[in-house]
Formats: C-alpha cells, sequence, structure tokens
C-alpha cells in the first residue's frame, strides 16, 4: 500500500516538473520570437565601396572605344531569382524619387547614367513590399552577397553584366547623394528601402544600397 | 522661365576657365594645383620651378581641352534639347566654349604650344551618353552634365580665392566670376527641378511592410506556435495531475 503511494507520488513529481519544463521551453519560444517581431535584422554592410573617382586619378577606365551605354528595360538578379522589367523615373517635385507603384517593375532613374556605359552611376530602385502588391522583386537586395551577378539589358537586346561588391544599409536621411553621381567610373546600383517599418507612416527606416561593378 | 540670367551667368562660367588660363600663364613658378575646369578635364599638376616648362603646357592643355568639352556639351544641348533652357543654354556654351578654345589656342601659340581641339575621354564619354538619348531624357542628363560644368568652374575660382599666390586683380575676377555662377546655379537649378533631374533627397521603396519580417519570418513563426503549444500542453497536463 505505502509502495503504491510513492510511485504515484513520484509519478505527479515527474509529471509536475516536465510540466514546469514544458512551460519554460512554451514562454522562452514566444518571448524569443516576440523579441524577433520587434526587432529588425542588424543593418547590412559587407564588401568594400567601389574608389571614388579624384581629380589625380583618371576617371575613365574603359576605352574610349567602346559602345555608348544602352536604355536598361530588364533587370536580372540570378542569385535571386529575379526578372524584371525596368522603366524610366524621376525625381518628384516633392524632391523623393518616383518609384514604380508595382513592386514588380523597377525604375530606372533617367538622370542617371545609361546601362554600360563609360562614366558614371546607373541607379535603378524598386519597392521592397507594397500594401497592395505584397513583397517587391527588390526584397532580395538585403541578401545580395559580394559577387552576386546582375544583368541588365537594353531595349536593342544588348546585355551588361555587372558583379556586386558592395551591399549597405543607410537610415533614409543619410543616404549618401553619391550613389547618384554621374562622374567617376561606371558602376550600378540598386536602391531598395529596408530596416524598420513604421506602420503609421506606412514607410521603412532605412535604404538598402547594393553597389555592382560592371565585369566581361 | 527666363533664360536671361542663365546667358549671363554662362559667361562667369567662360570667365573662370579664362581666368585659370591667365592665373596659370602669369605664376607658372607658384601656380597652385588646379581642379579640373570641365568634368573630366585631368586636373593641371602642381608646378614645381623643376619641371614649370613641363606643367604649363600641361595646364594649357586642360584649359584648351575644358573649353572644346564646353562647345561640344553646348552645341549638342542646341540641337538635341527639347526645353528652352537647354537649347538657350547650349548655344551660349557652345558660342562662348569655341570662342575660348581660340583664345587659348592663340595663348598657348604664343608660348609655342600647340593645344588638340578634342575633349577629354572622360568629356567624350559624356558626350557618347548624352547622345544615346533623346527627348526628355536628353534634357535631363544635359542638364546634369551642365551642372558639372558649373560645379567644377566654382571650385575653381574658389581655389584661386584661396591661394596666396593669386594677384589681386586674379581674384576680384574670381569674386566677379562666382557671383555670376551664383546666378547661374539658382537658374540652372531651377530647370534641373523642372525637368525632374535634381538629386533625389530621398527614396520611399516600402509600404506594406511584410518585408520587415523578411528573412524571419519563418523562424518566427515556427517560435511562436511552437511557444503556444507548449504552454497549452502544460496547462492541459497541470489541469489533468
Amino acid at each position: 500500500m505505502a509502495a503504491a503511494f510513492d510511485l504515484a507520488r513520484a509519478t505527479v513529481s515527474v509529471s509536475r516538473n516536465a510540466g514546469r519544463w514544458q512551460a519554460g521551453t512554451g514562454a522562452a519560444c514566444l518571448a524569443f520570437g516576440l523579441a524577433l517581431l520587434g526587432n529588425p535584422p542588424a543593418p547590412v554592410e559587407l564588401g568594400a565601396l567601389p574608389a571614388p573617382s579624384t581629380p589625380s586619378r583618371p576617371v575613365v577606365t574603359v576605352s574610349a572605344a567602346s559602345p555608348a551605354g544602352t536604355i536598361p528595360t530588364q533587370l536580372e538578379l540570378p542569385a535571386g531569382g529575379v526578372s524584371a522589367p525596368v522603366v524610366p523615373v524621376a525625381t518628384g517635385a516633392d524632391g523623393a524619387l518616383v518609384v514604380p507603384d508595382a513592386p514588380s517593375t523597377v525604375g530606372w532613374w533617367s538622370p542617371s547614367s545609361l546601362a554600360g556605359g563609360r562614366r558614371g552611376t546607373t541607379v535603378i530602385a524598386g519597392h521592397v513590399d507594397s500594401a497592395a502588391e505584397g513583397m517587391g522583386v527588390l526584397s532580395v537586395l538585403r541578401r545580395a552577397r559580394p559577387g552576386d551577378e546582375v544583368v541588365l539589358r537594353g531595349a536593342e537586346g544588348r546585355e551588361v553584366r555587372y558583379a556586386v561588391v558592395a551591399v549597405r544599409q543607410y537610415t533614409k536621411a543619410e543616404l549618401p547623394p553619391e550613389v547618384f553621381s554621374s562622374t567617376g567610373p561606371p558602376q550600378l546600383v540598386l536602391i531598395t528601402c529596408g530596416g524598420r517599418f513604421d506602420k503609421a507612416a506606412r514607410h521603412y527606416t532605412d535604404n538598402v544600397v547594393v553597389h555592382a561593378v560592371p565585369v566581361g | 522661365m527666363s533664360t536671361r540670367p542663365i546667358r549671363q551667368a554662362v559667361a562667369g562660367t567662360i570667365a573662370c576657365l579664362a581666368l585659370l588660363g591667365a592665373v596659370s600663364c602669369a605664376n607658372p613658378q607658384t601656380a597652385p594645383p588646379l581642379p579640373p575646369a570641365v568634368p573630366g578635364a585631368p586636373a593641371a599638376p602642381p608646378a614645381a620651378p623643376a619641371d614649370a616648362g613641363d606643367a604649363q603646357p600641361a595646364v594649357l592643355g586642360a584649359a584648351g581641352q575644358g573649353a572644346a568639352g564646353l562647345a561640344a556639351l553646348g552645341a549638342l544641348g542646341a540641337s538635341n534639347g527639347v526645353g528652352a533652357p537647354v537649347r538657350d543654354l547650349g548655344s551660349q556654351l557652345a558660342e562662348d566654349g569655341k570662342a575660348l578654345a581660340e583664345q587659348m589656342n592663340e595663348v598657348a601659340a604664343a608660348q609655342g604650344v600647340t593645344l588638340g581641339d578634342q575633349p577629354s575621354s572622360e568629356q567624350q564619354a559624356m558626350l557618347a551618353d548624352l547622345q544615346s538619348r533623346s527627348g526628355e531624357q536628353f534634357d535631363q542628363a544635359w542638364l546634369r552634365a551642365a551642372g558639372e560644368a558649373l560645379q567644377q568652374a566654382r571650385d575653381a575660382a574658389n581655389a584661386v580665392l584661396a591661394s596666396p599666390d593669386a594677384t589681386e586683380e586674379a581674384k576680384a575676377a574670381a569674386r566677379a566670376a562666382l557671383a555670376k555662377l551664383d546666378a547661374l546655379g539658382a537658374s540652372l537649378r531651377q530647370a534641373t527641378a523642372s525637368a525632374g533631374a535634381s538629386t533625389p533627397a530621398q527614396v520611399d521603396a516600402g509600404t506594406g511592410g511584410q518585408a520587415a519580417l523578411g528573412d524571419q519570418a519563418l523562424t518566427v513563426i515556427a517560435l511562436l506556435t511552437a511557444g503556444a503549444f507548449l504552454l497549452g500542453g502544460a496547462l492541459w497536463r497541470r489541469r489533468s495531475i
């Protein structure tokens, strides 16, 4: 009788301990999950930025005999499985770059350099996501890594290949104007949003910028 | 938009280029390093006494190339521009750039130096980019190129003002040129903004918020689901004991 009582008490004790362990683990999972919800990933800083031009250094590195650039009409990011149409965009009256509404389309800032040109930066921007249409094609930029391939195609079928050299994340107020430079060696800059999302303003706090240089 | 201030201030750009040549030629032994007069024009090297004879042709060459580049940029704007500011400013740049190139050639010839009449490779790259465009996209890129030329000229004038070796006459000319360049800057900024070619102040490229969770979405969902199951199980176990 006493043995049976001891066995029952031991069983209850084991069960209570297991219950405590289960509750503790569950609470930890919930706490960690909620913490991740409230804290976006750390800002991205990968690779080395292309060297800016200086007055004492020639800024044209491509032969003057190389072809002039082409107006980009298609963007491909093979590592991210992205292929998106490119449309020309400009700066709006409010001073912000006008990004195409559809997150499946990206914009070429048309005052910037042509793709495959001999100088300056070609600027492409696109939505990371949209309230109406979900994730954007440039949401893959956060996962871009140095060495990734980027391809721009022109209307006449010309293909210009680039390799990612750096990924940076800036608060929007600190986006360097140099990313829009029309002088210096040729490079490609891809811009989208990142960081924390402000639900009230419906805007992100940061910009993710991918720098790529021509290859081949 | 009135283009008169633009026309007046183009003279400032040209005056700056001429000023660069004048300062460099007048003081070949002591001239400070000069920034390029137009985008891509190679910077004039510092003129050390030992190689002053070599530096002077280089300075003249840079100024001559700068003038040739301005003339070519102007001619392209005058012929291909669709907006009045681009056509007007282009005509003026073409005329004055050509006149300056001739002037620089005379100065160079007097010193036994022959100047080329071709823009630098950087300027040629800029012109090739412009020639591949048409319509609004041409005007946008052209206005930005003109803006670069303006900035280079301002830098040059400021370098003269900062130089202890520049004469008072040269500094007075630099101040006058800067005043005109400021007037040009205001008009050019207005034309550039109207054409949608100003450097963007910001890029707003996300309105949904889905990407904020982004790469962590699966982890977060798994953690929250596991936590809820474990807590639920613990409560059920406690009740059943």
